[in-house]
């Protein structure tokens, strides 16, 4: 038996003639355009290209469909698609001397590195507390100085709230990668947040 | 540093529950773990809070246009697989026969080569540009879109004042060249008549010329002749003309 909760759904989105935006197409749409899109605008940091990075993420997803045989479930097939997108967008537009992935993931290490020795000495912040604003606003700033990969793992934990396993299914990694990565992402949020966290939950 | 301990601290705070007795006492004496155990669930908190924004109305025309281009790319791949399809050559399924008798016991074994050959030479290859196509619409099926659209722009056809107006243009441009060409015919004639008697006097003249000194010139018979047209000429003198012509000068008789 099949235990995808959007099976039906998806059935009937395969047997459809593709369109456009209309019929079970639409429901499926409707189901997911605000987790695409929060998961888009997190990892790309800014509205503009979570817009296109969402509009990719729908376009594949429509195009695909028809090949897609249940051997994960749908939602992570979907948040995978909608990582990779994001993901792939801010690399293009980062420009082409970072040629791949492992590229990118290195040489933004190296930075958080150089980063995080300056950091200690930002530390003598304002006394007044951090508004909501500014605080949401440090949070993003951290996410985007995550790592490609650390970062899709952190959007789809924290933000989403999935489960180890969920994204282990949805970024086709080991739970034990899940782990160790999100680990990793906790030691480079801390230092970038640990000031600003303090000033805003402990006064 | 318990390296060990400190990475089950670790899992512990990812998963939100530090209780394990022995775990908290590493915690109290590890300044790292203190630290980490204080600040991961900080980290932890201030990320779920994050508020969620809704998807944009832009989204949902945003989609709606990536999905047409979509639908318009899927259409233009399937008719092309719907014409690549050809029917495989006949000598195939006799090959395919004796390939699989010649492997009764091994269904796993490969197909002989000549039947991989009339397999090929059965299967239409997708054409080089569908590759360039995808992929442009992959990249930007925005872009692609509106490049689809313009390729596909009406063609208009050229409106009859077109046709008129040319015609009117040529008629007059004859009209005009007619009086020119004929007065160029007439001086070519002229030319060609005046070349002609300067040849043939060059050619009478010749023998005194290249002999000036010859004592007895009374005895080689020679006569002047002036003619005031090639026809007027002796035929042996009007042959030597019409050989150093190249026959212009009986053309210009006729
Ligand atoms: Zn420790």
């Amino acid at each position: 038996m099949h235990t995808d909760p959007d099976h039906k759904l998806i059935t009937a989105c395969q047997q459809s003639l593709l369109e456009g935006l209309e019929g079970p197409f639409r429901e499926l749409y409707e189901l997911y355009k605000d987790r695409v899109y929060n998961v888009c605008y997190r990892i790309t940091g800014n509205p503009t290209d979570a817009l296109d990075a969402s509009q990719e993420t729908f376009g594949i997803i429509f195009r695909k469909i028809r090949e897609f045989r249940f051997e994960s479930k749908f939602s992570s097939w979907v948040y995978r698609v909608a990582v990779n997108a994001s993901i792939d967008l801010k690399r293009r537009a980062r420009g082409r001397d970072v040629t791949s992935l492992e590229a990118l993931d290195e040489s933004r290490v190296e930075s958080d590195r150089v980063r995080h020795s300056m950091a200690d000495e930002r530390v003598e912040m304002p006394i007044r507390a951090a508004s909501r604003h500014e605080l949401e606003e440090e949070i993003q700033r951290a996410i985007s100085r995550l790592s490609p990969k650390l970062r899709g793992i952190t959007v789809l934990r924290y933000i989403e709230s999935l489960s180890y396993e969920q994204i282990a299914d949805s970024l086709q990694i080991s739970i034990g990668t899940v782990k160790s990565r999100l680990a990793r992402a906790h030691e480079v949020l801390d230092r970038e947040l640990t000031p600003v966290l303090d000033r805003y939950y402990l006064g | 540093m318990n390296p060990s301990l400190c990475d089950l601290v670790r899992s512990a705070l990812l998963e939100g529950d530090l209780v394990d007795t022995a775990l908290r006492e590493h915690v109290a004496g590890c300044a790292e773990c203190r630290h980490a155990a204080r600040a991961w669930p900080l980290a932890a908190r201030a990320l779920t809070e994050l508020p969620r924004e809704p998807a944009p109305r832009e989204l949902d025309s945003a989609v709606v246009a990536a999905l047409h281009a979509g639908a318009r790319t899927e259409r233009a791949i399937q008719a092309l697989q719907r014409l690549a399809r050809l029917s495989p050559p006949p000598q195939l399924s006799s090959a395919l026969d004796a390939n699989s008798e010649g492997n009764e016991h091994d269904a796993e074994a490969p197909p002989s080569a000549e039947v991989e050959r009339l397999r090929a030479a059965g299967r239409a290859p997708a054409p080089r540009v569908l590759d360039r196509l995808v992929h442009e619409e992959l990249l930007d099926p925005a872009k692609a879109h509106v490049r689809r659209h313009v390729g596909g722009l009406h063609r208009l056809t050229a409106p009859e004042a077109l046709r008129e107006r040319v015609a009117d243009n040529f008629t007059r441009e004859r009209r005009e060249r007619a009086p020119r060409a004929a007065l160029r015919k007439h001086a070519a004639r002229r030319l060609r008549l005046v070349l002609g008697a300067a040849v043939a006097f060059a050619l009478l003249a010749l023998p005194f010329l290249s002999r000036p000194e010859e004592p007895d010139v009374k005895s080689r018979p020679f006569r002047v002749e002036r003619a005031s047209s090639v026809g007027a000429l002796s035929p042996i003198t009007r042959d030597l003309l019409n050989a150093a012509s190249s026959g212009m000068s009986t053309r210009e008789r006729s």
